[in-house]
């Protein structure tokens, strides 16, 4: 499905602005684009705006004003709940910590996007037992073998355990986007390499766009991108931006 | 499907709020189910108490007051009605029947009725049902008795049994006749109706064991060593009784002997229609129920405020669990269904365990309701209301989760995929 499209970047922003409801100002970005099956490491300091990009992106927000074409689709014209099934049809995503439902067991979290996505469920498999048994494998893969297979609830795992998980959910079904905002700060650093090894080499063809501030770990990656290089916001109380020329500047 | 599911999953790993919470809107919902069943019960009672009499005639009074000691055995009269006034109306060329009745005395807390055997072929019930015999016949000889069904399942009485009667009600009272064995020759079938817990003997039965006796005191001296031989032999013809019900040979009639009755000179009578006096009577008694309905109404309101309380109590631990549901690709919408649909989930549950229990429980008891509400009760079981409240209540829960949704569905929009907490 994927070879037959034209290489569209996966997600193409252009003049984006967005503004709380509060007034602040949270993002202003001519240009921002990652191309199909592009790794992408975005950079920033906390209160940057890599957040609100996330969700502009994940199409939890609309954007103020430009435009964000994300898998093809025109996020900046759609409605709430058609990027929402955007989300749910294609993109996987990793928060910090507490990715986890905690009344659901482990492959209940992991296949919790067929719940809300038709086409990721057949994606996944015709029947649910197909599908359980594809969660149970991606699991196993992912070093979480006895875990998978005891019907414990989420809430009881380690954080490096329950971070495996959600990245689990984010593989689910062949997303075209993953993302992933801060998945291994809760991590120790030796299992933090291996949580970004596992998570390119089973993201496949899918772009991901992983967010952190930890500039170390940029080297598993194919681009760099720092957000004050993109977001050319004035607004303080959102960025700070310490010798960010053409914004100090004009303030 | 897939949201109810979840809701319900959610609403599980809180047992302990959620099983309260559900405990409460049950014990809610039985609360007024019961009010409103206890009361349909009582009226149906009530209604089909007695039917196919056309007139219930007594000593003067208001209407309520003579159905209650005439029918439903419930009280004293204010006075007796004259054997000759009795008579004099009887004879009318309008009546097609007359059935005497003459309480006042009791076996055990049962009421005694003096009669005549007219009362079993003229009496009716429910859908002018006629009473019949479970066992036996009808009384024939003086100190012959018939038991209504409630009274031979609690004494245990069968055909043949031996029982004085006593002067008034309490089987303790000092003023038993203790000499005049009665002995039971039939027992009547279940009616549902105050009949039940009535023993029938003859109007001679009654004046038997009150030979002798002067204005309600027991016989002294010479009076008190009389013979049941004797007292058989003797003249029995009544003085007075206490009321007697009239079927008239048209319904035309009615209005005419009534103002007969009621204006009648040598004594001062009063005669009720008996639809009348028992729709006076349910507005009595329908004053105490509205009132306990009232009770019953603000419980529920009470249990659904509950209801409200702990979904809106959770909402705050809930915020990343919607942000992770949000991030798989739920909807703001969905988000708002979830809650609403927890909401009415345990409205649904609620609601349908309280209106099992109070069917079972009251079917279970109701042998000892009756008893204590010291009149049968109507049929019990699920009904249309049953169903219609249900609704109401898992409806009010719906309508309820809409403010928990809206909550969650606004902090969903502002919390996006991060949330800090």
């Amino acid at each position: 499905m994927r070879s037959d499209e034209p290489p569209n970047p996966c997600v193409n922003i252009a003049n984006l602005e967005y503004r709380w409801a509060n007034g602040a100002h949270a993002l202003s970005i001519r240009r921002f684009s990652i191309e199909q099956g592009e790794r992408v490491f975005l950079q920033g300091p906390s209160g940057s705006g890599k957040s609100t990009l996330l969700g502009v992106i994940a199409g939890v927000f609309a954007p103020t004003a430009g435009e964000a074409m994300i898998l093809g689709q025109p996020f900046h014209k759609m409605t709430a709940a058609a990027r929402d099934r955007v989300r749910a049809d294609a993109m996987g995503v990793i928060f910090q910590q507490f990715n986890l439902v905690p009344y659901l067991n482990l492959i209940e979290n992991v296949l919790l996007p067929c719940r809300f996505s038709r086409h990721r469920a057949a994606r996944v498999g015709p029947s649910e037992a197909e599908r359980i048994d594809k969660a149970r494998r991606l699991l196993n893969r992912l070093g979480l073998k006895e875990e998978a297979g005891a019907n414990r609830p989420a809430a009881e795992l380690s954080v490096g355990q329950q971070q495996r998980v959600a990245a689990a959910r984010a593989l689910i079904g062949l997303p075209s986007l993953i993302i992933a905002d801060e998945p291994t700060s809760a991590l120790d650093a030796e299992t933090r390499d291996a949580f970004i090894e596992t998570l390119l080499s089973e993201a496949e063809q899918a772009a991901v766009l992983f967010v952190s501030h930890d500039a170390s770990l940029s080297k598993h990656f194919d681009r760099l991108v720092v957000i004050e290089d993109i977001n050319f916001t004035e607004d303080k109380r959102v960025v700070s931006l310490p010798q960010s020329a053409p914004a100090a500047a004009e303030a | 499907m897939n949201l109810a599911l979840l809701a319900w999953k959610s609403a599980k790993a809180r047992a302990a709020t959620t099983v309260l919470t559900i405990l409460s809107i049950a014990i809610s919902t039985a609360l007024l189910l019961g009010v409103e069943k206890i009361r349909d019960g009582a009226r149906s009672s009530f209604e089909q108490t007695v039917s196919g009499t056309d007139l219930i005639v007594g000593a003067r009074s208001g209407p309520v007051n003579l159905l209650l000691y005439s029918i439903f055995r419930i009280g004293d009269p204010t006075a007796n009605v004259s054997w000759r006034s009795y008579e004099a109306f009887a004879a009318r060329p309008d009546v097609a029947w007359t059935v005497p009745l003459s309480l006042g005395d009791s076996h055990s807390g049962f009421r005694v009725l003096g009669t005549t055997t007219d009362y079993f072929v003229h009496y009716r019930y429910g859908e002018k049902r006629q009473l019949s015999f479970a066992d036996g016949e009808a009384f024939s000889g003086v100190f012959d008795a018939v038991l209504g069904a409630e009274v031979a399942r609690e004494l245990g009485y069968e055909l043949g049994a031996e029982f004085d009667i006593s002067h008034g009600l309490k089987s303790a009272d000092f003023a038993e006749h203790k000499n005049r064995p009665f002995k039971v020759v039939g027992i009547l079938g279940r009616t549902g109706t105050p009949v039940d817990r009535t023993i029938h003997v003859s109007l001679e039965g009654i004046e038997a064991v009150h030979i002798g006796w002067n204005n309600g005191v027991p016989p002294i001296g010479r009076s008190a060593q009389i013979d049941i031989s004797d007292i058989e032999k003797s003249e029995l013809q009544p003085n007075s009784i206490t009321a007697f019900l009239v079927g008239l040979t048209s319904k035309s009639a009615v209005l005419r002997y009534q103002r007969d009755v009621n204006t009648f000179r040598s004594e001062a009578l009063s005669a009720v229609i008996p639809g009348v006096a028992l729709s006076q009577l349910w507005r009595v008694v329908g004053a105490a129920e509205q009132a306990l309905r009232g009770v019953a109404v603000f419980v529920i309101v009470a249990g659904l405020t509950g209801l409200l309380t702990t979904i809106l109590t959770s909402l705050n631990e809930r915020r990343r669990e919607i942000a992770v549901l949000r991030s798989v690709g739920a909807k703001s919408r969905d988000v708002f269904f979830l809650l609403v649909c927890e909401a009415t989930i345990l409205a649904a549950i609620g609601a349908t365990i309280g209106a099992a229990a109070i069917n079972l429980g009251l079917v279970a008891f109701s042998t000892q309701i009756e008893a204590a509400a010291g009149f049968p009760l109507g049929g019990f079981g699920l009904s249309l209301y049953d169903l219609y409240i249900a609704i109401g209540i898992i409806f009010i829960g719906f309508a309820l989760g809409f403010l928990p949704g809206w909550i969650a569905y606004r902090q969903s929009l502002s919390d996006g995929l991060t949330v800090r907490i």
